[in-house]
C-alpha cells in the first residue's frame, strides 16, 4: 500500500506543487472582495483526486497493479488515500498557509470559521467525486445504480462550481452531507472500485453484438458527417447544461418565470471555463483521438488543420452572435461577438496544444493552465477598455496563428499520433 | 511506371533512432513483406510514406506522385491498415464506415457487405465492445471496401487468433487476385509473410538489410555447415557469415550469388554441407549478422 502510495506522488508530485501553490494563492485572494475566485478553486481542485487516478486507471494502471503481490483491499485503500485524504491535508495546509499570511499582513484575526469551511467543503468534495469517478466504469451504464451514479456525479459537480451554494444554508449543508456520505462509503467500497476498474473489459462487460446486420451504412459522410456528428452531440449536452442550469436559477430564486435575459446570464458559466474544458473535452479530443486514422484518409493537411482550429471555435461562436440577436439593445453591437470571438480564439489555442503533445499529460498541463488563464485573466483587466474592434482582431489573429501552428506542426512530426502503449505509460512521459 | 512506390535516400532523425538512408522498391501488382524486429523503423517508414511527419531527406514516390505535392491524391489511391487506428468516437461500427465512406467515389457498398459478413461485424456493433482483432478487422473492411489500388498493412496480424489471421489473409488474397492492387505489409510474423508476399524487404535499425522476390532470396541463401582441423579459424567474408563456432564444427550463412563457397574450401574448409533457409532463418541470421558489425 506504502508502496502504491508513494508511486503515485512521485510521479504527480510536480502536479500537486502546482495546484498546492495556486489553491493558497486563490485561497488568500478570496478573502479580497475585489477577486472572487470562489468556482475556480473548486475547479482546480478537480484535478487533484479522482481525476488525476483516472488518468492513470485510463493508461490500464488498474491492470498493472492488481497483478502485483498487494491485495485489492489494500490497492483500493491506497487510491483512496492519494484521492481524499492526502489531496484534502495538501489543500488545508496551503490554504492555512495562505490565510496566516493574509491575516499577519492585513493585521487581522485568523479567520477560522472560514478556514474549517472551506477545509470541510474541499475533502468532502475530493471524497465525493472519488466515489462517483473511480466506481464508475467507461462507457453508459449499465444499471440503475450507474445512472444514479452519473446523475449524481453531474449534480455534484454542477452544483459546487456553477451554484455555489452558501454552505450554511439548508441546500448547502444538505450538499455536504450527500458529499460526506458518499466521502466514507468510498472508503469502505474502495476494494470493490477496484475489481470492478481493473477487471473491466469493455468488450466482455458491455458487449451486446447484434449478429446478422451486415447492412452498408447509406447517407452522406466524410467531413460534413463528422462535423455533424461532433456539433448534433455537443449541442445535446450544451442544451442538457442550460437547461440544467436555468432549472437551478429557477430554483434559486424560487420563481416560475425567467426573462430570456435571465435564461442567458444564468448559461453563462458554461461559456466561460467550464465552457472551454467542455469544448476540449468533446470537440477537440475526438479528432485527436482518430487523428492516425484521419492522417491516412484524403484530407489536405490544410483542411484538418482547419478543422481542428474550426470544430471548437465556430459553435461558441454561434453562440455568441445568438446571443447578441437575443440581447438586443446594448451599447455597442459589436462588443458580445467580439467576447465570444475572444473565446474562440482561446479555444483555437488547444489545437496546437493537442496536435504537439498528443493525449498525454503535457497537452493536459497547457490546456489547464489555458483555462486557468482564461478565467483569472478577466478579472485583472475588467477595468480596462479596449475596443471591440481590437479585441476582435487580435482575436482573428490567435486563430489564424493556431491554425498556422498547427498545420506546421501535422506535417512535422506525427508524434501526436503515434501509437503508444497504454498499459505501462501511466509511468512514463511527463510523470 | 512500374513501381507502385519508390522510396529514395529517406532519412528521417530522432533522438534516440535514426531511419535510413532507406531505398525501397515496390513493384505495382506486387504483395511487399517489409519485415524487421521491433523498433527497426517500419511504421516510421509508412508514417512517412502518408505523410505523417516530415523526412530530413530522400523522395517518396507512390503510383508516380510525390507524397508531399499530391498527399490527397496519394490518399485517394492508397489505403492504410493498422490495429492502431482509433475509431472508437464513432461510436458504432456503421457509423465508422459511413464516415470513411463519405471520401471514396468508388466505395463498394455490396463488397462492404460482404466484408462485414466475412468479418462478423454489424453496423450496429458498439466499437468500444470489440476485441482487439475485431478492430483489426474494421480497419481491413475500411480499406478494402475503397478498393485501393495500393494497400499498406502496419502489423495486420498483432493480437489476431489463428483463425482471423486466416480469415484476414483469404480476403486479402482475394482483394489483390486480379493482380492490380499493390500490397504493402509490415509485420515482424514472418511465417504469414513467407505464405503471402512474392516480394520482402528486411529492416534493422533503420536500415534495409535486403530487398527482392521471396523465392530468389531463400533460393540465394544457404545454411553452411562445415567442419576445420588444426584449429583453423574461419573470418567473416563478404558473402559470408559466420554463425555458430562449436571447436571445429561450424555453421554460417553462405550466400550464393558470391564466391564465399570456394574461399571456404581455399581456407580448409571440409565437408561442406548446404541446406535451404526458411525466410525467418534468414532473418535471424541477417540480424545477427547486421548486430555483429
Amino acid at each position: 500500500m506504502k508502496r502504491i502510495i508513494l508511486d503515485h506522488l512521485k510521479r504527480w508530485s510536480w502536479l500537486w506543487l502546482v495546484i498546492g501553490v495556486a489553491n493558497g494563492f486563490m485561497t488568500g485572494s478570496l478573502l479580497d472582495e475585489k477577486h472572487n475566485f470562489g468556482a475556480l478553486t473548486f475547479q482546480l481542485v478537480l484535478w487533484l483526486g479522482a481525476m488525476q487516478l483516472n488518468f492513470d486507471l485510463q493508461r490500464g494502471v488498474g491492470r498493472t497493479v492488481t497483478t502485483l503481490p498487494v491485495t485489492a483491499r489494500q490497492i483500493g485503500r491506497a487510491w483512496w488515500i492519494v484521492s481524499v485524504a492526502l489531496p484534502a491535508l495538501l489543500l488545508a495546509a496551503t490554504s492555512g498557509i495562505a490565510l496566516l499570511l493574509h491575516s499577519t499582513v492585513a493585521t487581522t484575526a485568523f479567520p477560522m470559521n472560514h478556514f474549517v469551511v472551506i477545509t470541510t467543503a474541499n475533502t468532502l468534495f475530493l471524497g465525493a467525486l472519488f466515489f462517483l469517478f473511480v466506481g464508475a466504469l467507461p462507457g453508459w451504464p449499465q444499471s440503475i445504480f450507474g445512472w444514479l451514479r452519473h446523475i449524481l456525479s453531474i449534480g455534484i459537480l454542477m452544483g459546487i462550481i456553477f451554484i455555489q451554494p452558501a454552505l450554511d444554508t439548508p441546500k448547502g449543508i444538505a450538499l455536504l452531507l450527500v458529499a460526506a456520505v458518499l466521502t466514507v462509503a468510498g472508503w469502505f467500497h474502495s476494494e470493490q472500485m477496484v475489481l470492478l476498474r481493473a477487471g473491466f473489459r469493455p468488450g466482455i462487460q458491455l458487449g451486446k453484438r447484434h449478429p446478422g446486420l451486415h447492412k452498408a451504412p447509406a447517407g452522406f459522410g466524410g467531413l460534413p458527417f463528422l462535423w455533424q456528428t461532433l456539433i448534433i452531440r455537443v449541442g445535446y449536452m450544451g442544451i442538457a447544461i442550460v437547461v440544467w442550469m436555468v432549472v437551478m436559477q429557477l430554483t434559486r430564486h424560487g420563481s416560475t418565470k425567467l426573462s430570456p435575459k435571465q435564461i442567458f446570464e444564468a448559461a453563462m458559466p458554461a461559456f466561460s471555463t467550464f465552457g472551454y474544458f467542455f469544448m476540449f473535452m468533446f470537440l477537440l479530443l475526438p479528432m485527436i483521438m482518430q487523428l492516425r486514422h484521419l492522417r491516412s484518409l484524403p484530407i489536405s493537411t490544410a483542411a484538418l488543420s482547419a478543422m481542428l482550429v474550426l470544430l471548437p471555435t465556430v459553435p461558441i461562436f454561434a453562440v455568441g452572435m445568438v446571443w447578441a440577436g437575443f440581447h438586443g439593445a446594448v451599447e455597442n453591437v459589436f462588443q458580445i461577438p467580439s467576447n465570444f470571438l475572444t473565446c474562440a480564439a482561446m479555444l483555437s489555442i488547444g489545437a496546437p496544444i493537442f496536435v504537439w503533445q498528443g493525449l498525454r499529460t503535457g497537452s493536459y498541463l497547457l490546456l489547464m493552465v489555458l483555462v486557468m488563464v482564461s478565467g483569472i485573466g478577466p478579472l485583472f483587466f475588467q477595468h480596462i477598455k479596449i475596443p471591440a474592434s481590437i479585441t476582435a482582431l487580435v482575436s482573428l489573429g490567435v486563430i489564424a496563428l493556431s491554425f498556422e501552428i498547427t498545420r506546421r506542426l501535422l506535417k512535422s512530426s506525427s508524434q501526436a499520433y503515434r501509437p503508444m502503449p497504454t498499459n505501462m505509460s501511466g509511468w512514463g512521459g511527463w510523470r | 511506371m512500374n513501381n507502385a512506390i519508390e522510396i529514395r535516400g529517406l532519412i528521417k532523425n530522432y533522438p534516440a533512432f535514426k531511419l535510413g538512408p532507406l531505398d525501397l522498391t515496390v513493384p505495382r501488382g506486387a504483395i511487399y513483406g517489409l519485415i524487421g524486429p521491433n523498433g527497426a523503423g517500419k511504421t516510421t517508414a509508412i508514417d512517412l510514406i502518408f505523410g505523417m511527419g516530415k523526412s530530413d531527406a530522400g523522395s517518396i514516390n507512390v503510383l508516380g506522385l510525390d507524397h508531399q505535392r499530391a498527399e490527397v491524391q496519394i490518399k485517394q489511391r492508397a489505403a492504410y491498415v493498422s490495429p492502431d487506428l482509433n475509431f472508437q468516437v464513432w461510436g458504432k461500427v456503421g457509423k465508422a464506415i459511413r464516415f470513411v465512406r463519405g471520401f471514396y467515389p468508388n466505395w463498394d457498398d455490396a463488397y462492404c457487405a460482404t466484408l462485414m459478413k466475412a468479418f462478423g461485424l454489424s453496423d450496429t456493433d458498439k466499437i468500444t465492445t470489440l476485441s482487439f482483432g475485431a478492430k483489426t478487422k474494421l480497419s481491413l473492411l475500411l480499406a478494402l471496401a475503397r478498393r485501393p489500388e495500393i494497400l499498406i498493412l502496419d502489423e495486420p496480424t498483432t493480437g489476431l487468433d489463428a483463425v482471423s489471421k486466416q480469415q484476414v489473409f483469404a480476403e486479402l488474397l482475394k482483394a489483390v487476385e486480379d493482380g492490380e492492387r499493390t500490397v504493402l505489409i509490415s509485420s515482424h510474423g514472418l511465417s504469414d509473410i513467407e505464405r503471402f508476399a512474392d516480394h520482402v524487404g528486411m529492416i534493422k535499425n533503420g536500415k534495409l538489410l535486403l530487398e527482392g522476390r521471396t523465392d530468389q532470396i531463400v533460393d540465394r541463401f544457404r545454411l553452411a555447415e562445415f567442419f576445420t582441423t588444426n584449429g583453423t579459424t574461419i573470418p567473416n567474408c563478404n558473402g559470408l557469415t559466420i554463425l555458430k563456432r562449436n571447436e571445429n564444427r561450424w555453421r554460417a550463412l553462405l550466400d550464393q550469388n558470391s564466391n564465399a563457397q570456394n574461399w571456404l574450401q581455399t581456407r580448409g574448409a571440409e565437408n561442406i554441407s548446404l541446406t535451404r533457409l526458411t525466410l525467418e532463418d534468414l532473418f535471424v541470421a541477417l540480424v545477427k549478422d547486421e548486430e555483429a558489425k
